[in-house]
């Protein structure tokens, strides 16, 4: 088979893949590329049998986890947006996504989010040359950033809880009054999520899987996930008629190119940072970006992709393995530094990921408009209750009892901001407060 | 008063404390080296001797820990000052690295040492006189090398001492001076004698 035909195949086949992961709600690409690192040997025998030769068994395996973690950040917004039950890097699209389903554009948070992951990773495709200009000589950005990362991270954590728009308390009162009373409200929902996130971390969780448990899949599974659809559960019997007409007057330009641009300036500088995931930057982006749901969704979106475009660019740089499907690529694949001019395996592996993101924005828009459509139809209620009942079942099976009861109080804990009337974001000290005592001690 | 709101602040925040109360009672497991693949996935403490410490280009420590029979490696991302033969207490979660099994080290109070390397806490001369009281185990020793006929030999100038050194390759050479020697004491079918299997080798101080 002609080498490029082998690789148009890999990049499907993952695409495919990628797109299975992301329609489960809570299941994250890392758990997947730990199940396919167990069957790489097996490639040794099928490639051949299906005509892939022209290149080493162990690179088709690496490619297929990159295509597949590269469709994942472009379909889990599905379940995000019409189910309130996203994986750990889409957490933070919950809100502004479900709320577009609620006004009837559930279908277009999806396109915007698809086509934000696609331009997004032709960025950062297009930028990976001068990311390693950037990070090594002559600028040598690397170990600049990291001196200064702890006050970046302190500065944007205190404008989080400070920027809280709203107000709360008594109608009675001065308007400066309730505005002080909502952000000091914010600062114990942050605190009270810092605390959260330290203890989560010190936990010893079980799992029933042979894949290493993460305390964020419970964590954020119950402070985003399972504390929206509980919401929804209550305050939406049926969504509303889905529109599949486009209106994207709300989206300007300019709050489009911003919103791409932050998210793939965050996921690139999240890639360079130790013990920092997509999550975390999808936390930071939702600090800082003040735009609509529109905006809001292409951020985070761009986020995650160009966060896995430039983990593999720092596998080949530094040799950092920032994420679970890298280290699952650097586990089959030797990795030669790049040096000089970038190396053969990651110029192949990154036309892999374009494909890959390619075929992945045209399945995310052909399944989001199918389950839309569909989604209308079913009873609402009765499909939350699955969901929720899913999630719980993939909490114990990943994470153990220990985290069931994680997923418990994160969703008591979710619902908390929700019924005060303060935006969910101080809910993120759950991943800022570790990051930042990481950082300062 | 929102009733749903003072129900969920108040199970968050009993929700919190047991799931404190967990992670305090929750210490690692105490695990022998060679029964830390029993714990995969899990975090469990360990004391060990260290066999060597490499630093990696990203600023990390890889180990090689023994406890006198068995190897572990063990990767620690942010150390503190370790050096080969330090007796440490590591605390880190067990994992499967290119099918080996290694400890990772998160955080630097989670690698201690407990007892810094003693340069005589295995003589050179002990070792010479009484190869098969130590055969089959990880030993740390000091001496210089010198060659001879059969291949390198590790000698103590002040006792006398000397015991053959196997599997040296490029990696030491005579005239390199005094040396912390870690290796395994095995026999060496072919020179039919006692020999230390090198492992690894690093400048030392001449002895007082």
């Amino acid at each position: 088979m002609e080498p490029l035909l082998g690789l148009l195949l890999v990049a499907a086949v993952g695409a495919l893949a990628g797109a299975a992961t992301g329609l489960l709600p809570s299941m994250h690409v890392n758990t997947l590329a730990v199940v396919l690192l167990a069957t790489v040997p097996l490639f040794a025998v099928a490639l051949p049998a299906v005509g892939l030769v022209a290149y080493d068994p162990a690179f088709y395996a690496a490619a297929l986890i990159l295509a597949i973690s590269i469709s994942h950040t472009f379909v889990n917004i599905i379940p995000a947006a019409y189910l309130g039950a996203p994986d750990e890097s889409a957490a933070l699209s919950v809100l502004p996504a479900h709320r577009m389903l609620l006004r009837g554009n559930g279908f277009r948070a999806v396109r915007l989010s698809a086509f934000a992951s696609f331009f997004a990773l032709a960025v950062s495709l297009a930028l990976v040359a001068p990311f390693k200009w950037l990070l090594g000589p002559p600028v040598d950005l690397f170990s600049k950033i990291r001196g200064i990362l702890p006050l970046i991270v302190l500065v944007l954590a205190v404008a989080l809880v400070l920027g809280e728009p709203n107000r709360i308390g008594p109608k009675g009162w001065h308007p400066s009054a309730r505005r002080l009373a909502a952000r000091a409200a914010a600062v114990v929902v942050f605190l009270a999520a810092g605390a959260y996130g330290l203890i989560i971390f010190d936990l010893d969780l079980g799992a029933y899987l042979p894949v290493p448990p993460s305390p964020l899949l419970p964590a954020l599974s119950g402070l985003f996930g399972a504390a929206t659809i509980l919401t929804s559960f209550v305050a939406t019997a049926r969504i509303p008629h889905q529109f599949l007409r486009m209106h994207d007057a709300d989206l300007r330009p300019a709050g489009a190119a911003a919103g791409l641009s932050i998210g793939v300036a965050a996921g690139a500088t999240m890639s360079v940072l130790p013990g920092l995931t997509s999550a975390s930057a999808t936390g930071l982006v939702a600090a800082v970006r003040r735009g609509g749901d529109a905006e809001t969704i292409v951020s985070l979106s761009s986020v995650n992709t160009a966060n896995a475009v430039f983990n593999l660019a720092m596998l080949y740089l530094f040799a950092r393995t920032r994420s679970g499907a890298v280290i699952a690529i650097e586990a089959v694949l030797p990795v030669h530094a790049w040096t000089g001019g970038p190396p053969h395996d990651l110029v192949l592996l990154l036309i892999v990921a374009l494909i890959a993101g390619f075929g992945s924005l045209v399945l995310t828009l052909a399944v989001g408009r199918f389950l839309v459509r569909r989604l209308q139809r079913l009873p609402y209620r009765g499909l939350l209750a699955g969901v929720l009942v899913w999630m719980t079942a993939t909490v114990v099976a990943f994470t153990g009892w220990i985290g069931l009861l994680v997923f418990v109080v994160g969703t008591a804990l979710g619902v908390v901001p929700v019924r005060l009337g303060l935006r969910r974001v101080p809910l993120t000290g759950v991943l800022l407060v570790p990051i930042l005592t990481y950082l300062w001690f | 008063m929102d009733q749903v709101l003072l129900f969920a602040a108040a199970a968050a925040l009993v929700g919190l404390g047991i799931l404190l109360g967990i992670a305090r009672a929750t210490e690692p497991t105490q695990a022998s080296l060679a029964d830390v693949a029993k714990h995969a996935d899990r975090t469990v403490t360990v004391v060990a001797r260290v066999l060597s410490a490499d630093t990696t280009a990203s600023g990390a420590l890889r180990l090689v820990l023994t406890d006198g029979n068995v190897s572990l490696n063990a990767f620690a991302h942010e150390p503190p000052a370790v050096l080969p033969g330090d007796a440490v207490e590591a605390t880190g979660r067990v994992t499967k690295y290119r099918g080996v099994w290694e400890l990772v080290i998160d955080r630097q109070e989670d690698l201690l040492v407990v007892t810094p390397w003693d340069a005589e806490a295995t003589p050179l001369a002990l070792l010479s006189e009484r190869p098969w009281g130590f055969l089959g185990m990880n030993v740390l020793t000091l001496g210089k090398v010198e060659s001879g006929p059969n291949g390198e030999v590790l000698v103590d100038p002040a006792t006398g001492a000397r015991l053959r050194v196997t599997g040296a390759g490029g990696l030491i050479g005579e005239g390199a001076g005094w040396l912390r020697v870690g290796g395994l004491i095995e026999y060496d079918e072919e020179g039919n004698r006692f020999a230390l299997r090198l492992i690894n080798a690093w400048p030392a101080a001449t002895p007082g």
